[in-house]
């Protein structure tokens, strides 16, 4: 048997198309666009995340920004001189064992683990890692849905959210903000989704006009 | 404040040419110890950025206000490209440490001196992996 490859034609054709680093919706634009609390303000979420012990999860469906608050609170902590650590578990791969036993001698260590998509985790390493920092400084995870650990923040999109996150990228035209209304509701909530769905439409050149003005 | 300007304003490089130009700055904060000019390539658009820093020019920094100047040779590859979902840009760095601050200013390499526009034909294609029973 013989894998071979077949040329398929893109998503989206054309000439005029933009280029990638033109594009208002490239990678390191979105990656900069910051996590908007949705109710209290950080000092109060802090205070929370304190009374909780630093151990805590942050809920949310797909895209719905868990990982930017994740960063968003290694940044304060960063500030506070509150040691910490991230971890970013790979979706495609079960061998987390050995991210999961640095994790633990970290967190031995004095450092907040913040775990991004503890789900990844088989049952036993999520076990291990539960148990075996009981006794640490704190463990932060992100999850789809409610685990062992009490809730933080539970993130939720909104249009209202999708439209704020416009204005930050500077995209307040009309038409832009309808196709990415769309788009958002296409992906049922899913900002990231969305956002890449814009990107697209950039890119084939279906905004160049506003662009140009 | 840091300013990167290139020798004669050129910005346009072919392989193998001499990429010089100078590095100014002012107003630097007292921490600021040491600057990075580095030549790097780095990639922007829908995925995740990669970054290679090719050459580099480390340097002491003494004074708030200062200038140096700053000499690489262009390298052979990867030239300047642009596609909808790509795009890889040239540029020259400087780091300001502890503090990692960037700076950059982008430049091109390639053999014209324009970035290659990657159209339909290259980009447009994606591969598809098919099966063959032979």
């Amino acid at each position: 048997m013989i894998t071979t490859f077949d040329t398929v034609p893109a998503p989206y054709g054309g000439a005029n198309f933009l280029a990638a680093r033109e594009n208002p919706v490239k990678s390191d634009r979105v990656n900069n666009i910051e996590f908007r609390l949705a109710e209290h303000d950080w000092q109060w979420q802090l205070n929370k995340l304190r009374s909780l012990k630093y151990r805590a999860s942050i809920l949310g469906h797909q895209g719905s920004g868990k990982t930017t608050l994740l960063y968003a609170l290694a940044e304060l902590l960063n500030r506070r001189s509150i040691a910490n650590h991230h971890v970013s578990l790979p979706p495609q791969t079960t061998h987390h064992g050995a991210l999961v036993q640095h994790a633990i001698t970290r967190s031995e260590n004095g450092a907040i683990l913040l775990v991004d998509g503890i789900e990844r985790l088989s049952f036993m390493s999520r076990w291990q890692l539960f148990r075996q920092t009981r006794r640490g400084a704190g463990l932060v995870v992100t999850a789809h849905r409610s685990c062992s650990l009490p809730t933080w923040i539970h993130c939720k999109t909104s249009p209202e959210l999708m439209v704020s996150i416009l204005e930050d990228l500077g995209l307040g035209d009309h038409r832009i903000r309808i196709a990415a209304l769309r788009a958002f509701e296409n992906s049922s909530g899913n900002v990231r989704n969305a956002l890449r769905d814009l990107y697209d439409q950039f890119a084939a050149g279906r905004f160049n006009d506003i662009l140009s003005r | 404040m840091i300013t990167i300007s290139f020798d004669d304003s050129t910005t346009h490089f072919r392989p193998g040419e001499t990429v010089s130009g100078t590095v100014s700055w002012s107003g630097l904060g007292s921490e600021t110890d040491r600057l990075d000019i580095r030549l790097l390539w780095y990639t922007e658009g829908k995925g995740d950025q990669d970054v290679e820093v090719v050459n580099s020019l480390p340097l002491t920094v003494t004074q708030p206000d200062g200038s140096t100047g700053f000499e690489f040779t262009a390298p052979t590859r990867p030239f300047s490209f642009s596609g909808k979902l790509i795009s890889l840009i040239w540029a020259i760095e400087v780091v300001l440490f502890p503090g990692r601050e960037g700076f950059r200013e982008p430049m091109t390499l390639s053999m014209d001196g324009s970035e290659v526009k990657l159209e339909k034909s290259f980009e447009g294609e994606a591969l598809k992996p098919s099966v063959r029973v032979s």
